[in-house]
């Protein structure tokens, strides 16, 4: 019986019926008509394929042009000789060859341009795995203002990190001695320890931190598992981890100034990308990734049931609540994932989610895709243009750059106002 | 009357709803009647007779009494115990003087020194000697005006922080919609910014431009905000708020990114230490400056409120019921919002950014005093100050490094048990 009932919601769900008509958007209606005269490919297709191509074009650039525009023209050949651009070809030029050696195997030098490569592919995987993450939160939540923050990921992250600075490194900044013998002397236990205990420590408080929110929630009983309840559960337990993480600062740079834990509780707070990264990495947040991308992809025509209210999507067949709390989590995790290998990448997962849904309009099947492209594009483009204007040394205040950048972006698309399908919920 | 009444029923048998004059009133007034009354259905289906609609208005009078009697007896306790016992808190801020705790007639005697001599200087009516000698043998009375200057601000400010949750909750029926969401906080942090910027350590001294700079900005922001709102919902169209909250979380979210950026990254330590001090307020100002800044806002912010508390029942109303009332819907939202946005801006200025206080308390107003409008407002009155004066309490007992906890800190971790209980409890009065 149920599962028959499963089916016809299924079959509902997949049916253009008018009532997914009218929710997915007035604008799919156009679309529709444009889609049924033929001869035009859909529309929405089309912004996510030039999003793919300039995704494509972003890394290309970012791989070939040089680096620290500013600083390279000024002291290039040793000598603060003025403006320059002489170098550009030089170091163009170089970046091309070493590029070609990297596919012929030729790649040995002591800085590996293998490893520039799998840097900038780690940064385009978390712009994407919080774009999209973002998108399923405001999806289910069918709330305007959520973002993967919202049940207190990021804060969580931030209070494990400053956990880590305060019991796990001395005062000269490197990891207690105390716990590398436990750790042993297996060498891969210990290559993992030293060089993941961090993100070890966020991940682990990052699951903390929901683990309280999903406890507080089931504290309110049976009124307690509305989604509001949710919201206002990560909020809550965000702010009092911010707190907590706050004084914890306050403490250390108040105690001395110019110590080591002070600095590194400093970094830690907002720093993305902070380290170099392997294909241990890349490949740990690429399998999260993807297999949360498919799975959202499979069920997104069940999440576009979770906008009716609960008793008509059961009523369809779908349990709305508890599906829409697994999707929720399984979001959650990818976020932890990301954001405890790579640093707090803040306003992403808020912003790119509004920006694709000017692009493509608010149905599933096309938002999650664009946005995971325009997230990497977003991202990525951030990480290129602090790393040619401010250099290497500044790469981690990326976020200042994505912020700024992504207001004005979304004020003027939206300040235009015309084109593109308005960016609504209801 | 009673005959009339019995006529009115016996000729209307089968309509269920019959309202007294009394009603009428209060619901033209916008103000609630108690359940029951109206609606027909009295002991076994009967209606109710005037005696019983009588004993339901008053048993609800006397309720909201009763709780209103206790809260303001438990906030003069909580008062004199933060007076008497904390008074040796002075001594963190100006003087120091030895642990020592007054009892609540040496309390009484040194407020009240403290408001005639205040009074006195204030209106130089008459002329009074407040030499140092004599204020001398009233016992702990530096420790007690230094005290009661704190106390008094952080009362002002719980008052604001917690209605102007009540008035956001009311108005987006959104919880993330904090009044921190349109933006106002962050330009109080980009002023306090550029002062320690500019001015570094002195800037804790130079007490008017911080509170202009501070106001100031706040003030842009939101107006930009509100504008940018405006023009993004369209030409014509009815304002829409969803576009305005959005507008207002990424400006405040950039400004919020920008500044943690330049105090992280690009200021020295000790500068980054004075901008915590200043944006946490560490120290409580109670300056002249601070108590007019304080005032002005208050009287600016409170008092429509006061005037519109009825009306403000009509913000529950979708936008198309409360227009065929004959309310003016965008105009009570406005009001809401601008009154909102000062008390926040205030509240932040003067005691730091407290954040959680004006989500939880409005929800324990809700639960504890009723649902209607001017009982959210009474109860926010009796809640918010009794639980900030406990936070502050405990922020001054607690001994930390360098100026001591932020107030912010202690109410976010106080509020989690509350907030739990809230939920285990179910008194939530939100959907």
């Amino acid at each position: 019986m149920a599962r028959r009932q499963n089916k016809q919601a299924r079959i509902l769900a997949d049916a253009p019926t008018a009532t997914n008509i009218h929710l997915a958007d007035e604008a799919d209606n156009a679309y529709a008509e444009t889609v049924d005269a033929g001869h035009k490919v859909d529309p929405r297709i089309q912004k996510t394929f030039i999003a793919a191509v300039a995704l494509l074009c972003i890394f290309a650039f970012g791989l070939v042009v040089p680096k620290d525009l500013f600083n390279q023209a000024m002291h290039y050949g040793g000598t603060n000789a003025g403006y320059s651009f002489a170098w550009f070809t030089e170091d163009l030029l170089g970046n091309v060859n070493s590029l070609v050696a990297v596919f012929t195997g030729n790649d040995n030098g002591p800085d590996p341009y293998s490893i520039r490569i799998i840097r900038y592919i780690v940064i385009a995987v978390t712009g994407a795995g919080l774009a999209l993450c973002g998108a399923v939160y405001q999806g289910s939540f069918k709330n305007a203002l959520v973002s993967p923050s919202t049940l207190g990921v990021m804060s969580g992250s931030t209070l494990g990190m400053m956990l880590w600075v305060v019991f796990l490194v001395d005062d000269e900044g490197s990891n207690v001695a105390w716990l590398d013998t436990y750790v042993g002397d297996a060498d891969t236990l210990s290559y993992l320890w030293s060089n993941y205990s961090l993100a070890i420590c966020s991940f682990v408080s990052c699951l903390f931190v929901v683990g309280v929110v999903l406890l507080v929630r089931r504290l309110g009983g049976k009124g307690g598992r509305s989604a509001i309840m949710l919201i206002i559960c990560g909020q809550v337990i965000g702010s009092v981890m911010g707190a907590v993480s706050n004084s914890i600062r306050y403490y250390y740079v108040a105690e001395n100034p110019y110590g080591v834990k002070a600095s590194l509780l400093t970094d830690l707070q907002i720093s993305s990308f902070y380290r170099s990264f392997t294909w241990i990495d890349l490949v740990a947040i690429l399998i999260p990734l993807v297999a949360v991308f498919m799975l959202v992809m499979m069920l997104r025509r069940k999440m576009t049931l979770l906008s009716f209210t609960e008793g008509e999507a059961r009523t369809m067949g779908v349990n709305s609540q508890r599906m829409q709390t697994a999707v929720v989590l399984l979001c959650t995790l990818l976020t932890a994932i990301l954001i405890s290998f790579c640093g707090v990448v803040g306003f992403v997962g808020f912003l790119v989610p509004h920006l694709s849904r000017r692009l493509v309009g608010p149905s599933l099947g096309y938002l999650l895709p664009c946005s995971l492209l325009v997230g990497a594009c977003f991202v990525l483009g951030s990480y290129l243009l602090v790393e040619m204007t401010l250099g290497p040394a500044f790469e981690t205040m990326v976020g200042m750059y994505i912020s700024i950048g992504g207001a004005i972006v979304f004020l003027a698309t939206a300040l235009r106002g015309k084109g593109g399908t308005r960016g609504q919920f209801e | 009357m009673a005959s009339s009444n019995k006529a009115q029923r016996a000729s209307s048998h089968n309509c269920t709803v019959q309202y007294t004059a009394r009603d009428v009133a209060r619901l033209r007034n916008g103000a609630a009647i108690p359940s029951g009354v109206g609606s027909g259905l009295g002991l076994f289906g009967k209606s109710l007779s005037l005696a019983q609609t009588n004993q339901l208005y008053r048993s609800e009078h006397d309720a909201l009494a009763m709780r209103v009697f206790a809260s303001v007896l438990i906030l003069l306790l909580l008062v004199f115990v933060s007076l008497g016992f904390m008074g040796a808190a002075g001594d963190t801020y100006t003087y120091s003087y030895r642990y020592q705790v007054y009892n609540p007639i040496e309390v009484a005697g040194a407020l009240y020194e403290y408001a005639y001599n205040s009074l006195a200087q204030l209106t130089h009516l008459w002329s009074v000697h407040t030499n140092d000698w004599i204020l001398e043998n009233v016992p702990g009375y530096w420790a007690i005006q230094q005290r009661a200057g704190v106390v008094g601000i952080t009362l002002l400010c719980a008052v604001l922080l917690s209605i102007s949750g009540m008035l956001y909750q009311n108005t987006f029926k959104n919880p993330i919609a904090g009044p921190g969401m349109l933006g106002v906080g962050s330009g109080v942090s980009l002023g306090l910014m550029l002062m320690v910027y500019l001015f570094g350590a002195n800037a804790a001294n130079m007490l008017g431009m911080r509170y202009a700079l501070c106001y100031g900005f706040g003030a842009a922001i939101l107006l930009f905000v509100l504008l940018a709102g405006r023009k993004l919902s369209g030409r014509g169209k009815p304002f829409d708020l969803v576009t305005m909250l959005l507008v207002g979380s990424i400006v405040s979210q950039l400004l919020g990114f920008v500044v943690s950026y330049v105090t992280l990254f690009l200021m020295s330590d000790e500068d980054y230490l004075s901008f915590y001090t200043l944006s946490q307020m560490l120290v409580v100002d109670t300056s002249a400056v601070s108590w007019l800044a304080l005032g002005i806002a208050c009287v600016v912010s409170l008092v429509p409120v006061f005037f519109l508390r009825y009306k403000f029942n009509a913000l529950a109303l979708a936008p198309e019921e409360a227009r065929m009332l004959g309310l003016n819907y965008g105009g009570l939202r406005a009001v809401a919002l601008l009154c909102g946005s000062v008390m926040i801006l205030a509240a932040q200025v003067h005691v730091g950014m407290v954040s959680l206080v004006s989500l939880i308390v409005p929800f324990l107003a809700r639960s504890l005093f009723g649902c209607e409008s001017s009982r959210q407002l009474i109860g926010n009155l009796c809640i918010g100050p009794i639980l900030l004066l406990v936070c502050r309490d405990i922020t001054d007992l607690i001994p930390f490094i360098g100026d001591g906890l932020a107030i912010g800190s202690v109410a976010s971790v106080v509020m989690l048990p509350l907030f739990v209980i809230v939920m285990a409890r179910q008194m939530r009065g939100w959907e």
